[in-house]
C-alpha cells in the first residue's frame, strides 16, 4: 500500500519552454508564482487544483509531466545531476602521515 | 534586372516587411506540432486526476486532430473579406490559444 503510493505520480514536473515576454503581466506573474523565471528551468509542484490552474493558464509556454515523489529534485540536486564527473577519485592524503608532523 | 542593384520594392522604398498571406507547409507543420504540445500539457493535467474549473475549460477546447484545417491556420477577423485571416497575422499567435472561432464564421 505504502510502496504503491510512492510510485504513483504525485507531482507536476514543469519546464518553462517559452518565455512570457510581451504576453501580459497576468501570465508573467503566473510563471513567477510557479517559481519559473528562466527558460528551460524545471520546478516540481505537488498535485493541487491551484497548480493545475496555473499550468493551464500558461499551457502554451510549459512542458508538464506527472512524476512520483521520489523523482522530485530541488534546484541544487538538478544542478548536481547535470554536473560532469571530475574524472578522478581522491583515495586519501599523505598529509600528516609522517611521525614528526603534528596531527 | 538581376544583381545587387536590381530595382525591387524593398530597394525602392526602404523599410518594407511583407507578411505572406498564408502559411508555408513548414510553418503549418510547426503550428500543428505546437498544438500537439499544448494538447499534451492538458492531457498531463487531466491524467493527474485533479479537478478544477480551468481544466474543464481546457477540455472544452478541440484537440489538434479534431480541429478543422481552416481553424488551425486561419482565424476570425471582422474586417477581412470572408471574415477570415491567416492565423499568423495575430500578434504572438504561437503563444496564444486561438482554437475556436465564432460559430458560422
Amino acid at each position: 500500500m505504502v510502496a504503491s503510493s510512492l510510485f504513483r505520480p504525485s507531482h507536476f514536473k514543469i519546464t518553462l519552454r517559452r518565455s512570457a515576454i510581451a504576453l501580459g503581466e497576468k501570465k508573467k506573474e503566473t510563471l513567477v508564482s510557479l517559481g519559473l523565471h528562466r527558460r528551460m528551468q524545471t520546478v516540481y509542484h505537488p498535485h493541487s487544483p491551484e497548480t493545475a490552474g496555473k499550468i493551464l493558464k500558461v499551457k502554451e509556454l510549459v512542458h508538464v509531466e506527472n512524476v512520483p515523489v521520489h523523482a522530485v529534485r530541488t534546484q541544487t540536486e538538478q544542478r548536481a545531476e547535470r554536473k560532469a564527473s571530475r574524472g578522478y577519485q581522491v583515495d586519501g592524503s599523505r598529509m600528516g602521515a609522517l611521525s614528526w608532523e603534528s596531527r | 534586372m538581376f544583381g545587387a542593384f536590381r530595382s525591387t520594392s524593398v530597394n525602392l522604398s526602404g523599410l518594407l516587411w511583407k507578411t505572406p498571406w498564408k502559411l508555408s507547409p513548414t510553418r503549418k507543420a510547426n503550428a500543428r506540432a505546437r498544438l500537439k504540445k499544448v494538447d499534451a500539457v492538458i492531457e498531463a493535467v487531466r491524467a493527474s486526476g485533479i479537478q478544477c474549473a480551468a481544466l474543464d475549460r481546457a477540455l472544452q477546447l478541440p484537440k489538434e486532430h479534431e480541429m478543422d484545417p481552416r481553424d488551425k491556420y486561419t482565424t476570425f477577423s471582422p474586417t477581412s473579406r470572408g471574415y477570415r485571416k491567416g492565423i499568423h497575422k495575430v500578434p504572438k499567435w504561437t503563444r496564444l490559444t486561438l482554437r475556436t472561432n465564432p460559430k458560422g464564421f
